[in-house]
């Protein structure tokens, strides 16, 4: 190719010319011989419609000077198209009050359907807590009925209640309805059947929806996202120009808002983030990363601000609180009903009641609440229920000992009971019979003896299993609702607040524009946040209080990883077989070694950034790319783990759709290729022929519509498990409770 | 009997919706008061400055004397104007002129674009501009709001009764003498 510049000739895959490095562009018939003059306004409405502008009538030919103009512009070369080129406005222009009331009517039904999803996730649990709540209402009716008698009719109810499994059994072998479905579940009469579902699931709800609000208010005190401050956040310092600047630009915004200015913090971190955190517009806080300040400009650091300001504005701490108070719900829900099987669950239930009923200073409350809020929220997904993993690895310590185990001491009380009915059946003589039950007892001695330094582990063991023997049922009722809350939490109710959250952003979006009314400040803000910053290393819990997404540091590692992967394979190939021009041509073994090259490459990439941390390096990039370097799990994890916040849905819309959204309300901003959204392609140069993919996508979905049935059938499977476990823990209960009390 | 319920239920149903949007149209006319205040509080803060930005030059910019005194001659003349809208206008268009003059002159002084404290006052200046600005503008779409509020179904009905009048907009010509001046206490 000839360079246009100096006239050099150069090699076909060069990107710039040897001589001067102008850039060279391949040859296009159109381009190479005549500069392309840009399109003037009217010359390139003309352009996108031929026929005129809709509604418009077309230019009346007798007027040359439109035509005129364009030869008259300076003839400029079109460059590679520049990241903020401006473009023609969309055809569906909003304005930013109209987009405002779009946004908050989807907010309303996103928040509807959130509702029910929350409610469809209280299910499983609730069959679990509706018998433990049944049992204190027994116990304390009876204690009521010490005082004052109680009538029959209540007692009958409670019968009716606590058997209501018998009756719905009964009525499937009921003859009055013979004939109809034999057996089948549609022999229950509805009422039944309603009667039913009410006893066990509504307390348990009623319970939940009655504990959440108690969380908001005890939550309230840190309000949302306090483990941000903890990070060393620091007040600007007024003499530092930027940061009065920044102080400046908040309250200014705070001003277009009508709320009081909010707090600023500044976070001494490399990434350019922000994120608005506290509890409600009063007592917001607006914490930056000192990395923005010098990243954006003044017109982007407004824009940025001015979706968190519009944030505060909205309500959205408000309804962030509300999302973190309802994984508390089942968090705390959870812990309740685990605290009999696990003692991670008993000291979140413990700790719970000492931060409500104990007195602190404040500054370790707020510390308090933000561990217990951790321990909550994790806690839906910990089904480690520590008090039964012992019997996987019981007694390491003593079955290690030579001699006899205190294990087996367990099985005395069974050996006393045989030699005691075989010497009876053997008729052996009193002094023989005694001689062997002595002898049995002896031989435990000897046992206990030997171990005895183990003797206080045996007791304790002991006690272990007698718990255990007891708790086993409930163990066993506890555990499907527990797994069925870990699946819906993670596949209905997280996504479903995710797109009501990335609603709110959008919302916000649309608010900023008209406070700061500069859509392209906060479009090419956004932009570069995505472009340049990130994650704040440790904001991973208060990740969606952020303007852009952890997902955007991570997409870009990735797709710098890959990019540098690639750059390593090229060369290895070429260096592998120097004959073969494109990808794919050569043969399979020198592909192989290319691969292995490029992985050792990486492999030492990672090495040589590990080395040179000294200089902002993303954490992340040195995991990736060995990660990278077993490429097969790069693909399946990709839309996954990688987004950052390791849900289904990211909390966070894509930047695409954000930017789609902006256009619509003015901003001028170009098609970016830019995006936070990783997409890796390992061997994305190999073609696969549409034939053979017309022919897979089938067999494909096929395979997915399969997946995703058996996985309704799993979970209905779990629900009737469940709601089976209720309904004899419930008869189990009130059996228990005739044993004690007969009335 | 039914009837009688009926009618009841009915009154309480108006009733209560007549609390409603009484309510709403309080707190959205005194969100345009307060909007309206917010706009003084940032001239005011702009008037707090100017001193600060005459001391800070005065050094520097001897040949300018001029310059500085038509600054000081309007902020005097806005405080003197007070509540009288038009002058007040007048002067404050007057002072927003002549604070660009004073930063368009000191250009030329490179000492002074050096100065760290010249620096952050004109900072702080063009921040306040920007507070104005801003001020302006909540005060123009808590109007909007308000006035959407008063004139769509169902408080046009009774908006006018309870005394909600249309409040005006902040135009350029906000100076014109047939412009009411609100009663506002700040």
């Amino acid at each position: 190719m000839i360079c246009p510049r100096c006239g050099l000739w150069n090699p076909q895959h060069n990107a710039t010319c040897e001589s001067c490095g102008e850039p060279l562009r391949a040859a296009t018939p159109a381009a190479d011989n005549q500069p392309i003059a840009p399109l003037s306004g009217a010359a390139a409405i003309s352009a996108a419609f031929p026929a005129g502008l809709p509604g418009m009538a077309a230019p009346p030919a007798s007027e040359p000077d439109i035509v005129q103009t364009a030869p008259s512009q300076p003839r400029v070369r079109v460059d590679e198209p520049s990241l903020y080129a401006p473009v023609l406005g969309p055809v569906d222009r909003e304005s930013f009050f109209a987009a405002q009331r779009r946004h908050r009517r989807a907010t309303w039904r996103l928040t509807a359907g959130s509702a029910v999803a929350a409610i469809i996730t209280g299910v499983p649990l609730s069959l679990i807590v509706t018998p433990v709540f049944f049992a204190i209402i027994l116990i304390l009716t009876r204690l009521l009925h010490i005082v004052v008698p109680v009538p029959d009719i209540i007692w009958d109810a409670y019968r009716d209640t606590g058997l209501v499994l018998v009756d719905v059994v009964e009525s499937l072998d009921d003859p009055a309805t013979s004939g109809v479905g034999e057996g089948d579940i549609s022999r229950v009469p509805p009422s039944l059947f309603l009667k039913a579902a009410a006893i066990w699931l509504l307390p348990g709800i009623l319970l939940m929806l009655a504990i959440w609000p108690v969380l908001i208010r005890l939550f309230r005190h840190g309000g949302v996202g306090g483990v941000l401050l903890s990070l060393g956040a620091r007040p600007p310092v007024m003499t530092d120009l930027e940061e009065r600047q920044l102080v400046n630009v908040i309250e200014e915004i705070a001003i277009a808002a009508g709320l009081p200015p909010p707090r600023v913090m500044l976070l001494d971190s490399g990434v350019a983030n922000a994120a608005a955190v506290g509890s409600s517009p009063e007592d917001a806080t607006i914490v930056v990363s000192r990395a923005l300040l010098d990243d954006l400009d003044r017109d982007e650091t407004q824009g940025v601000l001015g979706h968190l300001v519009a944030s505060i504005g909205n309500g959205d701490l408000r309804a962030a609180m509300s999302i973190v108070a309802i994984f508390q719900t089942f968090g705390f829900a959870s812990a309740l009903v685990k605290a009999p099987i696990s003692g991670q669950a008993r000291t979140t239930v413990r700790r719970m009641l000492g931060y409500i009923f104990n007195p602190r200073k404040p500054h370790e409350r707020a510390e308090e609440a933000r561990v217990i809020s951790g321990m909550l929220t994790t806690g839906i997904w910990d089904t480690n229920e520590d008090d039964f993993d012992w019997v996987n690895d019981e007694g390491q310590a003593v079955t290690e000992q030579p001699g006899p185990s205190v294990r087996w001491l367990m099985y005395f009380p069974l050996l006393l009971i045989i030699v005691f009915v075989a010497t009876i059946v053997l008729e052996f003589p009193d002094a023989l019979r005694q001689l062997s039950l002595f002898g049995v007892v002896a031989l435990a001695g000897w046992i206990v003896w030997h171990q005895r330094r183990y003797v206080v582990y045996a007791v304790h063991q002991g006690a272990r299993w007698a718990r255990f023997m007891v708790m086993l049922p409930y163990y066993m009722g506890a555990m499907m609702p527990q797994f069925m809350l870990m699946i819906l939490t993670g596949f209905v109710l997280e996504p479903m607040l995710a797109f009501l959250w990335r609603t709110r952003r959008y919302l916000a979006d649309a608010t900023a524009v008209q406070l700061t009314r500069q859509p392209d400040g906060l479009a090419r803000g956004l932009a570069g946040l995505v472009e340049r910053g990130g994650m704040i290393p440790g904001g991973k819990w208060a990740g969606p209080l952020f303007v852009v997404g952890p997902a955007a540091a991570t997409a870009r590692t990735v797709q710098a990883v890959h990019e540098r992967h690639r750059q390593h394979l090229d060369e290895a190939r070429k260096t592998a077989d120097p004959t073969a021009t494109a990808a794919g041509e050569h043969g399979f073994r020198d592909e192989a070694r290319a691969y292995i090259e490029a992985q050792r490459k990486m492999a030492a990439d990672a090495q040589e950034l590990q080395r040179t941390e000294g200089k902002p390096v993303e954490p992340s990039l040195i995991a990736l790319a060995s990660a990278h370097a077993e490429a097969s799990g790069a693909t399946q994890h990709s839309g996954f783990t990688a987004s950052g916040d390791s849900g289904v849905v990211s909390f966070h819309p894509p930047l695409a759709k954000r930017m789609k959204k902006l256009r619509r309300l003015g901003a001028t901003v170009a098609e970016m290729n830019i995006t936070d959204q990783p997409r890796i392609q390992v061997r994305d140069d190999i073609k696969v022929n549409p034939f053979i993919r017309f022919l897979l996508a089938p067999l494909i979905y096929g395979l997915l519509l399969i997946a995703g049935i058996l996985m309704v059938v799993v979970l209905a499977l779990m629900g009737a498990l469940a709601l089976g476990a209720c309904a004899i823990l419930m008869a189990v209960v009130y059996g228990l409770f005739t044993l004690i009390a007969p009335s | 009997m039914w009837i009688a319920i009926a009618v009841g239920v009915v009154i309480l149903v108006i009733a209560i919706l007549l609390i409603v949007v009484y309510n709403g149209l309080v707190g959205k006319r005194n969100q345009v008061r307060n909007a309206w205040g917010q706009i003084d509080v940032q001239l005011n803060r702009r008037h707090d400055l100017i001193p600060n930005l005459v001391n800070a030059v005065k050094g520097y910019m001897t040949h300018e004397q001029g310059i500085l005194e038509r600054v000081t001659e309007a902020r005097s003349q806005a405080i003197a104007a007070g509540a009288n809208v038009q002058q007040r206008a007048e002067a404050e268009n007057q002072l927003t002129g002549a604070l660009r003059s004073v930063f368009a002159v000191a250009e030329n002084y490179p000492q002074l674009r050096a100065n760290e404290n010249m620096l952050a006052l004109q900072e702080e200046l063009s921040s306040t501009e920007n507070r104005i600005a801003f001020a302006r503008q909540h005060y123009n779409d808590s109007v909007m709001e308000y006035n959407t509020a008063r004139e769509t179904i169902p408080a046009v009905f009774v908006a006018g009764m309870l005394g909600f009048a249309q409040e005006p907009l902040f135009t350029l010509d906000a100076a014109a003498p047939e412009r009411p001046v609100p009663q506002v206490a700040f």
